[in-house]
């Protein structure tokens, strides 16, 4: 059901009366503003393992949490109990963080009229169990039967729909309905006593469509197939050395070295590295980073923020400038700016953060066999785990599953489960050649910040760094 | 001290069994909670944020001949709910048959310690509301104080407290209740050195018990000492180290060393310790006992996730793998006994001394007291990380060091673990001692 057919108030069972006194009561207190985020989330998941599809889960979550905002100090009160009086409570608890005199709420609430960026043929909701079985077991077939050393293979798929309404002071009412589809395998290979496993993950903001047969296959494929190449890979050398980054999954680089240091709360608060640069040169020309919400099904994607603001386009490095943060309300009023849509949280139980969305590095001039071919002695980066950054420093790392040495500017011996470790501004001077191989990345990425999790997706072109430390083994490189 | 979990908990349990019957499922496991928390935080010299959460939920394992689902909610509203359960049977019904998915045999079940774990504090309702607004900005004032010297950009303190409970019924025989609190201090902070790096100094503290928290002197010693100690780093260059891993973070060795003992890992071939129950696979000094029954433990509980009676057992004695974690559906799946997949607080047979102790006792090598991300590979043991930490030189704890990456394999890994500190960490449930490895590679510039 699509964003119209669906009955917002009533689904939560609740009326715009309620949420007119809740918002009175949140700002009795004299808060500058006050909202009200209501959540209706249903996920489910189907596994298969050991050749039968055994298992299966489900989850619904259903709340309300109420923020009043009193200069840029929260308050935050959450309720999974939607009675008129967990509601009100809520609102009331929420209010305690303002000393002033009680502000009217608004009389009437105006829906905003948002795009919408995820749309869907055919949800999850329409399609009966016994056809979404085969989609597991074409999944294992394809493992299985990629080759004999493939011993093992676990797959599993979830869906979700998320629901929203947020409704604030200011008289806005936003909703947003978002899909999600994330399919999973793993493969386990056996090779001369030997064992090694890989998973690999895939995402988006898409209904049925799109675990169609082509995906499904190159989902399997590429598991098996790097589960395999896993025999043949070693670790790194240790040492300094030039990274050539892949197009697409290294966007994990943008996400940990830039990303979050541009998230504003770190900013306004002077804790980031990159709080005192706006528009200084902080990368060389020719890199330019947007964190786009619109990107059409993207995992990162939203049509609104969870402040009920619009999504948009945010260009944050523009040919090497700083040229923009990533704001919610309170640092877009800290800053003076309008607020950019990223305004986001995991759940109702969660105040919304300057979050990411999709955060890519747009094309370069070089192609990407240049850029290898530039390289005497260095990394080719290919598939990632995960990364983490610390945020004043600007110190960030990144690991790497699956990739390659590159000796003479050929690839050549396959490397595997090395860290690297750079600083994100040293990192931004260094990268020196940008491909023109742009990838967005359909990984299942999830970033995690103040304990809360949100989905995100990445992407860029093949990209050479001019140094890092690669965390390998053996000698010095 | 409360005993039980109000009533009222025991009839939505009963209600949400009495649900899945009505609709046909051949065995059910079923539990509530409900969790009340109020956290604070105070930032630079004022309230930055107030939170206040209520939160419920149902949770329910179906099993309808010999297929087997998990499901939670929120929406309790009564037709909302009997809809989500009547879709969670018909859903299981469609899956393959999984002979191996059973409830827990009920003998598992008995013999379940008769203990007080002493896990809730009456503290929870009778603090004022206006205290953890004062601790909060006592701990503020507290750093700032020990931080004096330290050029400060900004200060987070947060104090929160909360309290759960709970109850699980099991339809072929199982109940527990659980009633618990957790209170929590911390404080981070940043600051400026001389290179204009910013740099961040944290400490905290998490307990069942508000008494049994750290002080908060204590905690702001620390982080001020660990924001002081980050100044003026240098880098070090690539190569083999002796290393002494901090307690504090030796955890991010540890988890990565047990995790491949979890019947999944194993029954689908993917953990390195397949077939190595009874052989050596760390040093003869490592001894580890899972305890579950530490009162005021924060790994402390008289039944794990199976409903199976927890007790205390051995992990690795002198280095040698006694048990694998294996629940009971992967015990079906493997012909095995299960032994209990959860672990409780951890205890080790300790060394002597603490950093300082072990730093004097290498002469020269390395101290980690950070890593920064970084993976392991379960099925090969490869693990790498990010970390930094400081420089040891002829037995003394010298310059810190930043942007460095530790490599090695964990079997290997803990063969080289050659020294133990007596100072096992206090919070959490892994109490780690710091540790000593030899020949580390550590790569830097």
């Amino acid at each position: 059901m699509g964003l119209e057919g669906w009955q917002w108030f009533g689904a939560f069972g609740v009326d715009e009366a309620l949420c007119r006194d809740a918002l009175g009561c949140a700002l009795s207190r004299g808060a500058d503003f006050a909202e009200l985020f209501f959540e209706h989330s249903i996920q489910n998941a189907l596994g298969l393992e050991d050749g039968a599809v055994n298992r299966a889960a489900s989850s619904v979550s259903l709340g309300v949490g109420v923020r009043a905002v009193f200069g840029d100090q929260t308050g935050y009160a959450f309720t999974a109990d939607l009675s008129r009086d967990a509601v009100l409570g809520a609102a009331r608890s929420a209010a305690l963080i303002a000393e002033g005199s009680a502000k009217m709420p608004p009389l009437a609430f105006v829906s905003r009229k948002l795009q919408n960026f995820y749309p869907v043929d055919r949800a999850w909701s329409e399609v009966p169990v016994s056809e979404q079985m085969p989609l597991l077991s074409r999944l294992e077939a394809v493992a299985m039967g990629y080759d004999p050393r493939i011993v093992k293979t676990r797959a599993s798929f979830s869906t979700g729909e998320q629901r929203v309404m947020v409704v604030d002071s200011e008289g806005h009412v936003a909703y947003d309905l978002r899909p999600m589809t994330r399919a999973m395998v793993g493969c386990t290979a056996e090779q001369g006593g030997r064992r090694e496993s890989y998973t690999a993950n895939i995402a988006s903001r898409q209904g049925v469509a799109f675990l169609s047969d082509a995906r499904l296959v190159g989902l399997a494929e590429k598991a098996a197939k790097r589960t395999l190449f896993l025999f043949d890979a070693s670790p790194a050398p240790a040492g300094v050395m030039p990274i050539v980054l892949g197009a697409g999954a290294s966007g994990i680089l943008l996400h940990e070295a830039i990303g979050h240091g541009m998230e504003a709360d770190f900013n306004r608060k002077g804790v980031s590295v990159y709080a005192d640069k706006m528009d200084q040169r902080i990368a060389p020309p020719g890199v330019t980073i947007v964190d786009d919400g619109t990107w059409i099904s993207g995992r990162g994607s939203i049509n609104c923020d969870d402040e009920g603001v619009e999504s948009q386009r945010t260009v944050l490095v523009e040919d090497g400038i700083l040229r923009s943060y990533m704001h919610d309300k309170i640092s877009a009023r800290h800053y003076g700016v309008k607020p950019t849509g990223n305004g986001r949280r995991e759940s109702f139980r969660d105040p919304p953060l300057p979050r990411m969305r999709n955060t890519l590095l747009l094309n370069g001039p070089c192609s990407p066999e240049d850029i290898i071919r530039s390289v005497d002695k260095g990394i080719y980066a290919e598939s990632f785990l995960n990364g983490q950054v610390m945020i004043g420093a600007g110190d960030f790392t990144f690991y790497i599953k699956t990739g390659y040495m590159i000796e003479g500017g050929r690839l050549t011996r396959p490397i595997k489960d090395t860290n690297i470790i750079g600083n994100g501004p040293e990192v931004l001077k260094q990268t020196d050649m940008v491909g023109n191989d742009f990838q967005f990345d359909e990984g299942g990425w999830t970033c995690g910040k103040d304990g809360q999790s949100v989905p995100v997706s990445l992407g860029m072109p093949t990209v050479r760094v001019a140094q890092m430390t690669v965390g390998g083994v053996g000698g010095a490189a | 001290m409360k005993q039980v979990v109000d009533s009222s908990v025991r009839e939505a349990v009963e209600q949400a069994v009495a649900l899945a019957l009505k609709h046909g499922v051949s065995g059910v496991s079923a539990s509530f909670g409900r969790n009340r928390g109020i956290s604070v935080e105070w930032r630079d010299g004022r309230l930055d944020r107030v939170e206040d959460s209520t939160e419920r939920g149902v949770a329910l394992g179906l099993y309808v001949a010999d297929r087997y689902s998990g499901h939670s909610t929120s929406d309790l509203r009564p037709e909302a709910l009997d809809r989500f359960v009547a879709d969670a049977v018909a859903r299981t019904r469609l899956l393959e048959v999984d002979p191996y998915r059973q409830l827990t045999d009920p003998a598992l079940y008995q013999g379940r310690a008769e203990i007080d774990l002493d896990l809730y504090d009456a503290a929870f309702e009778q603090r004022e509301a206006t205290a953890r607004r004062e601790e909060a900005q006592a701990l503020e004032e507290a750093v700032r104080q020990e931080a004096s010297d330290l050029d400060i950009i900004s200060v987070t303190a947060s104090v929160g407290d909360q309290v759960s409970e709970g109850m699980q019924i099991r339809s072929n025989g199982f109940e527990g209740e659980s009633l618990q609190t957790g209170f929590s201090r911390w404080i981070s902070m940043t600051i400026k050195d001389a290179q204009g790096r910013k740099l961040v100094g944290s400490d905290g503290s998490t307990r069942c018990h508000l008494s049994d928290l750290k002080s908060i002197g204590a905690i702001a010693r620390r982080a001020a000492e660990r924001a002081r100690n980050q100044r003026d780093a240098v880098h070090i260059p690539t190569g083999q180290y002796r290393v002494i891993v901090e307690n504090r973070v030796m955890p991010q060795l540890l988890n990565p060393l047990l995790s491949p003992l979890s019947g999944s890992t194993l029954q689908q071939k993917h953990s390195l310790w397949l077939d190595r129950v009874g052989t050596k696979i760390a040093s003869p000094l490592l001894t580890l006992y899972d305890n579950p029954h530490i009162p005021r433990g924060l790994g402390a509980s008289l039944w794990d996730s199976d409903g199976i009676a927890t007790k205390r057992r051995p992990l690795i004695i002198e280095g040698v793998l006694q048990t694998y974690l294996i629940d009971q559906y992967y015990a079906r799946k493997m012909g095995v006994q299960p032994t209990g997949e959860d672990l409780g607080d951890l205890e080790w047979t300790l060394g002597e001394g603490d950093v300082n102790h072990l730093a004097a006792a290498i002469g020269d090598g390395l101290l980690i007291n950070r890593f920064l991300g970084g993976n392991s590979n379960p099925t090969t043991g490869e693990i790498s990380k990010g970390c930094a930490g400081h420089v040891v030189r002829n037995g003394r704890i010298c310059e810190p060091f930043v942007e460095a990456n530790f490599a090695d394999n964990l079997e290997h890994l803990f063969e080289r673990l050659t020294l133990l500190g007596a100072d096992a960490e206090p919070e959490g449930t892994a109490h780690c001692p710091s540790c000593v490895f030899d020949a580390v590679q550590v790569s830097g510039h």
